[in-house]
């Protein structure tokens, strides 16, 4: 079924490719949410990313997952996307991270998935990538560091920061609500 | 902590999981506007058709060949392959008194007769002369004689009348003198007659006839053998090729072509020849890559506020700046060179012209070839440094069309080792009559290429 669909959007039928846009783009989206800073440039990033899909549609050969194959094109066009401003990663020495206390999971559980996506995009663009890539996505520090093109510790590094980072906000929210 | 860590990870990934926001309606309509439109596929670009359509055609060629070059159908000149053995029908007709011929055998005493210069005699390897007088001169010839009815064996040679080469007289109360020789003089023994009797007998004219029909018969024999019979050969080739594109910048292609071929010789000379083969060519793709690098080029301290100290000194600006990172913006365009593979099928149909001498057989042979584009495969652009953002990239290298037509010219050199085995090697020629790019891209009409087909024949 995925080869006849595939098929049918090369031959430039517009109801197959709208249909593979429908079928992908609401977790495509998902995913540009959280890579992205705001909802805008999650948009653009959406936008590059299923353009660069048809673009190298013909070029997929079957091989593997075709949603996962759409989901490598997303991530790839965000990490493109604020790659400029991962520059510096490399240069960030490896500093000791706070310990936080301990932390309420209840409070994250209870938050709602907008809640937690803005807590996520408020986070620095290294750190947003980085959490995105291990946490959610599953990729190891070694895979991250050939995508950014930064080194495994840096990529670690990063990840702790960004958790520490997260958790701060969480308590205050907490106290917030207290 | 990493427990810790792991429940953090854990929850954030379980409210993420069913995190699928309906997007704008305006993504898409900026989607779909610059979506590119794709190559037809026709009925070629399937891979299987293309195999079975190649089938088909071969299958037609072939079925028609053997209708137009059936070597099963018989030809007049079968007839001399059955000759009748029964020699007297042959050598009678009805115009002759005769029906039937009799050889007569020598028997009787001899009798010894004066010869005259005229007469000859022949004797054939047959005749035996049982005795032998003493007082035979050199002149004197042994006669047989025989007498008329005693010794008459069971055949006995009657000569037509009809022949105008037979002069025998037979005379009852003369010695009749019958005897199995090509050509004799016979003195009349009577004392009146001095007639000279050439006889020729019909002994003479059956065997003669005999040895005409029996050359006749072997050399329809002779022809039998040497007739020849057509036949089907099968070879296996791998042919190198080196295309030439004169009139462009194109640098000079190769190709690597492996086919079987299926040849008819339906006479000494001529042979038709088809098969199926592929070929694997490549060029050189060629991208322009814009890009904008992002380097970071370093910083400066831009000045955002002033405000004014007062000291004892005097008054003294402060300077209130912010520290603002410089990027390289500057478009830059990159080549990026990749390998463009292709897999052709080719269906050749040749006529051509050979001949023998010892083991070597020499040919000529030409005709159209078809080929189909079966698979491609062409990279993307790639770029070493992967901290760049790509603007647009350009594929300079000319699209592929998914058939073209050749003409091929071969000239042959097959080495006999066995009756059904030999080598082959021809040099040959392709001359494209629609090139194998687009035209819009390409100056040269009408590529060329030469190449060394070498294989192994195998003949049934």
């Amino acid at each position: 079924m995925k080869k006849d669909f595939i098929k049918e959007c090369l031959s430039n039928d517009a109801k197959a490719q709208e249909k593979l846009y429908r079928l992908f783009a609401p977790k495509m989206y998902g995913i540009c949410l959280r890579f992205a800073k705001n909802r805008m440039e999650a948009e653009d990033i959406l936008q590059d990313g299923f353009i660069k899909i048809f673009t190298n549609l013909k070029y997929f050969r079957n091989e593997g997952s075709f949603e996962g194959w759409i989901r490598r094109t997303i991530i790839n066009t965000a990490i493109n996307h604020y790659k400029k401003n991962l520059r510096d990663l490399n240069n960030i020495a490896i500093e000791h991270i706070n310990i936080t206390n301990k932390t309420d999971d209840d409070i994250i559980s209870k938050l709602s998935v907008d809640e937690l996506l803005e807590l996520i995009n408020e986070l620095p663009d290294g750190y947003r990538i980085v959490f995105n890539l291990n946490v959610i996505e599953g990729y190891t520090h070694k895979e991250i560091g050939k995508m950014l093109n930064i080194s495994e510790n840096t990529s670690k590094s990063q990840l702790s920061r960004a958790k520490h980072n997260l958790k701060k906000k969480i308590i205050k929210l907490k106290i917030r609500s207290n | 902590m990493k427990e810790k860590y792991k429940n953090i990870d854990n929850l954030f990934k379980q409210k993420f999981e069913d995190f699928n926001p309906e997007p704008p309606g305006h993504i898409w309509d900026n989607v779909k506007t610059n979506i590119p439109v794709y190559p037809k596929n026709n009925i070629f670009s399937n891979y299987f058709t293309k195999i079975f359509i190649s089938i088909i055609a071969i299958i037609a060629i072939l079925i028609a060949g053997y209708f137009i070059f059936d070597p099963f159908k018989s030809s007049p000149d079968d007839k001399i392959l059955n000759p009748t053995t029964d020699q007297t029908k042959i050598l009678f007709d009805t115009n002759n008194k005769i029906q039937d011929v009799e050889i007569r055998e020598i028997k009787t005493e001899e009798t010894f007769a004066e010869t005259k210069n005229n007469i000859k005699t022949n004797y054939s390897e047959n005749t035996e002369f049982e005795t032998f007088d003493d007082n035979l001169s050199n002149n004197k010839i042994p006669v047989e004689k025989t007498t008329a009815n005693d010794d008459l064996q069971k055949n006995r040679t009657n000569i037509p009348e009809s022949n105008t080469d037979i002069l025998a007289q037979n005379n009852s109360d003369d010695l009749t003198q019958y005897i199995e020789i090509e050509e004799v003089k016979i003195e009349n023994l009577s004392d009146n007659s001095e007639t000279t009797a050439l006889i020729t007998t019909e002994e003479n004219k059956i065997n003669s006839d005999n040895e005409i029909r029996k050359e006749n018969i072997d050399n329809t024999k002779y022809q039998n053998k040497f007739k020849f019979n057509p036949y089907f050969s099968i070879g296996v080739y791998i042919t190198p090729e080196f295309i030439f594109y004169p009139d462009d910048s194109i640098p000079n292609n190769q190709s690597y072509n492996f086919d079987v071929s299926v040849s008819y010789h339906f006479s000494n000379y001529y042979f038709i020849q088809t098969g199926l083969g592929i070929s694997f060519s490549n060029d050189d793709g060629k991208y322009t890559i814009d890009y904008e690098r992002c380097d970071y080029m370093g910083s400066y301290e831009d000045v955002y506020d002033v405000t004014f100290d007062t000291t004892p000194q005097g008054i003294i600006p402060i300077y209130h700046t912010k520290t603002v990172d410089v990027y390289d913006s500057v478009r830059h365009i990159s080549i990026s060179q990749t390998k463009n593979k292709y897999t052709y099928l080719q269906i050749p149909l040749l006529f051509g012209y050979n001949f023998s001498k010892n083991k070597i057989t020499y040919s000529v042979k030409g005709g159209p070839s078809l080929s189909v584009l079966l698979f491609d495969n062409i990279p993307d652009a790639n770029l070493q440094d992967e901290y760049i953002k790509i603007i647009r990239i350009n594929q300079k290298m000319p699209i592929r069309i998914q058939t073209n037509w050749q003409f091929l010219v071969n000239f042959g050199f097959n080495y006999r080792f066995s009756d059904s085995f030999s080598i082959s090697m021809e040099p040959s020629l392709r001359y494209y009559i629609r090139s194998a790019y687009e035209k819009k891209y390409i100056t040269t009409k009408h590529p060329f290429s030469v190449g060394l087909r070498t294989g192994v024949v195998y003949k049934f």
